[in-house]
């Protein structure tokens, strides 16, 4: 990727995808909205933040990464830019995922805070990360410094429990963030124990929180209503499935009082498995199948939501 | 919907508008269709529904869902509730034109302290109070035209719903059923007022239009105890005739709710006046909904009957159902029923939860749920 020629403006976005569950497509619609984005004028940036099982390249159908996320890591890369490496499409770029066979998954806190820190200075429109499964740490710091945080499900009752396990527990890292951020330690210790051990909502969180100081109590609100995440539902066969996500996201505020935003389905299609084995983005391989327009459409709605100033002039 | 302190709730505090997601001023289709939609989409083979919450929560939802239709679709008991929660509604060309008196968050809060005070006063204390002093912000207190709560206006008022209000407490089921039994004029004696029961048989609208009379009759002579007048502020009083009582009525009633953030004896006063409307409600939900009362076999519940397990146990027996088949029927859960019957008021949830489940099998069986829910909460409370 060439030097940026010029200072950019308007801030950057970072979408991460997530979602609790393996093989749910985290990684075709990270690497379809990535194409999707950068065509539509947008520089992107792909980061393959899959620390145990990194296999974006693939799915872009560029071959093994001589440059990874290691080496920066491990600081055999000076510069964050110097991992970055063309992945075909015009505007898209890819930084690779570690191959390395040990220790990868687990970096240190500092190297964690380092590589974060400096994936947000990268001077691209769109930093677009692809995480892995599970709840670690790693995933849920990932996930949370994004601005868009996607979370990918399926219509199946293992994978929309894993993504409720996925919010809840984004949602109490959220919690711990603010808690040094607002040095509310004890207050948050004590709401979360105080009642049969448990908070059941964040409101009664919220609710307690503010009875022991108002003011911190509202500010507190607005900074957990803040985290919406983004729902997207991958394989959609039947309308009862492309329903599942206005279930979710009903039931997500009718149980918890907080806001999910639906940003579409992406229908169940042999074009984009066809792709897959052709080592290729559907995107890229077949734009106009049912798939590849399903993710046309997310990445116009999350373009839409960061307003008219951000799509490339 | 603005980023207000008090939007984030979950259902539980939410008012019955909220729950069904339809404005103040939906139309009863709106409303019915709100309730479909919402039966589809959190039914409980919903895949979006099973993984989120415990399975007695989503009954629980389900169940507040129910209510919410059953009541905003009854024009008298919709009105009432509008009155309660702050709703004002200017009653013209037969078009509902309703504007949100206080604005919605705080006709919320208002539900909050008055609608579910038991739960929210026994569970947890600063949650009500925290709520309070916010949402209640301090009102020129309403021009008081002599009357006080204390004294009884209810000879003068030309639209106080039936004594319905009046928990019935006394009423012999056998008795009730009879009366019930007894269609159209015959419901419209003395002895009526008292029982909110609408026979099935009879007309919508023809009830309606008696439905306000009762309520004037002084409930003489009947074996049922007079309403506590004292405590009932959220009585709609003169809606008909004032044309700023509603407005008047909702200050009183957020007064009402403020006391209740003072203390103790004010909380008494703010949750016995929601009980009472409520039970208002609910007597009347009850009898109109379930047209055709199941006829129980005969068991004596006397007057002052506590509705201890074993009683509830009885009732059901004397039903002929079985555990499995209310389980099925009302969606709560087998342990629940268990724990219920045997009174193990430790292993039960609490008391916001396990009044509704009360409420709900109350209903089941034919029985005045709020009653049966006050009494069992009181007995669970002192004995837990």
């Amino acid at each position: 990727m060439p030097p940026p020629q010029k200072r950019l403006e308007r801030p950057r976005r970072i979408i991460a995808v997530g979602g609790g569950k393996g093989g749910i497509g985290k990684t075709m619609v990270s690497a379809n909205l990535g194409v999707a984005l950068a065509r539509r004028g947008n520089r992107v940036v792909l980061v393959d933040a899959d620390l145990g099982g990194a296999n974006l390249h693939t799915a872009l159908g560029v071959s093994p990464p001589t440059q990874t996320l290691s080496d920066f890591v491990n600081r055999r890369a000076a510069r964050i830019e110097d991992i970055i490496v063309p992945s075909g499409v015009e505007n898209l770029s890819l930084i690779a995922g570690s191959q390395d066979v040990l220790d990868a998954a687990q970096p240190k806190y500092h190297q964690k805070l380092k590589l974060l820190r400096n994936l947000q200075t990268l001077d691209v429109d769109y930093l677009l990360l692809d995480l892995g499964a599970g709840t670690s740490l790693n995933v849920l710091d990932f996930f949370l410094i994004a601005d868009h945080g996607v979370l990918v499900l399926l219509p199946e009752p293992t994978s929309v429990e894993n993504a409720y396990r996925f919010v809840k527990a984004s949602f109490f890292r959220r919690l711990q963030y603010l808690e040094q951020q607002y040095n509310i330690a004890e207050l948050v210790e004590d709401a979360l124990t105080s009642k049969e051990g448990a908070l059941r909502t964040p409101s009664e969180f919220v609710a307690r929180v503010r009875a022991a100081d108002a003011a911190l109590g509202e500010q507190l609100e607005r900074e957990l209503k803040a985290f919406r995440v983004k729902l997207v539902v991958n394989q959609v066969r039947t309308p009862a499935d492309q329903g599942v996500g206005d279930a979710v996201v009903a039931a997500w505020r009718k149980f918890f009082g907080l806001e999910m935003d639906y940003l579409g389905f992406i229908r169940y299609d042999d074009e984009a498995w066809r792709a897959v084995r052709k080592r290729r983005p559907v995107l890229v391989e077949r734009p106009d199948c049912e798939a590849a327009q399903g993710v046309v459409r997310i990445a116009e709605r999350l373009i839409a939501q960061d307003g008219p100033g951000s799509s490339h002039p | 919907m603005t980023m207000t302190a008090v939007d984030m709730k979950p259902y539980q505090d939410q008012t019955y508008y909220e729950l069904l997601e339809v404005p103040v001023t939906a139309s009863d289709n709106e409303i019915r269709s709100a309730y479909e939609r919402a039966e589809e989409l959190y039914s409980p083979d919903s895949v979006a529904i099973y993984a989120l919450e415990n399975p007695a929560q989503a009954d629980e939802l389900r169940a507040r869902l129910r209510e919410a239709m059953e009541i905003l679709t009854d024009a008298d008991l919709r009105e009432e509730y509008d009155r309660m929660i702050g709703v004002v509604r200017r009653k013209g060309g037969g078009e509902r034109e309703a504007e949100a008196a206080p604005r919605e968050p705080s006709a919320a809060a208002a539900t909050e302290v008055l609608a579910t005070p038991h739960s929210v006063a026994s569970t947890h204390p600063e949650f009500s109070v925290s709520y309070v002093p916010e949402s209640f912000k301090p009102e020129p207190p309403p021009p008081r035209t002599g009357e006080s709560e204390s004294a009884p206006v209810r000879d003068a008022m030309p639209f106080v719903p039936p004594p319905a209000a009046t928990p019935a407490r006394g009423i012999d089921l056998r008795a009730a059923i009879a009366q019930r039994s007894e269609a159209g004029r015959a419901a419209m004696t003395p002895a009526r007022g008292m029982e909110p029961v609408v026979p099935a048989e009879e007309p919508r609208a023809e009830v309606r239009a008696e439905a306000s009379r009762p309520a004037m009759t002084p409930a003489r002579g009947a074996e049922i105890a007079p309403p506590p007048a004292p405590l009932r502020p959220a009585e709609p009083a003169r809606a008909a005739e004032e044309p700023r009582a509603d407005a008047a009525r909702s200050n009183e009633l957020r007064q009402s709710a403020s006391r209740a953030a003072r203390g103790l004896e004010a909380t008494q006063i703010a949750e016995e006046s929601a009980i009472a409307t409520a039970e208002a409600a609910m007597a009347q939900v009850t009898a109109k909904v379930r047209g055709d009362p199941k006829q129980p076999k005969t068991i004596d519940i006397p007057p002052d009957a506590e509705f201890n397990g074993e009683l509830l146990r009885r009732v059901r027996e004397s039903r002929g159902l079985t555990l499995v088949q209310v389980s099925e029927r009302t969606r709560i859960s087998r342990s629940h029923l268990e724990n219920v019957e045997a009174d193990r008021y430790k292993d039960l949830p609490a008391a916001v939860y396990l009044r509704g489940i009360l409420m709900n099998l109350a209903r089941e069986y034919g029985l005045d749920a709020l009653r049966v829910s006050k009494s069992y909460l009181a007995l669970a409370g002192k004995k837990s």
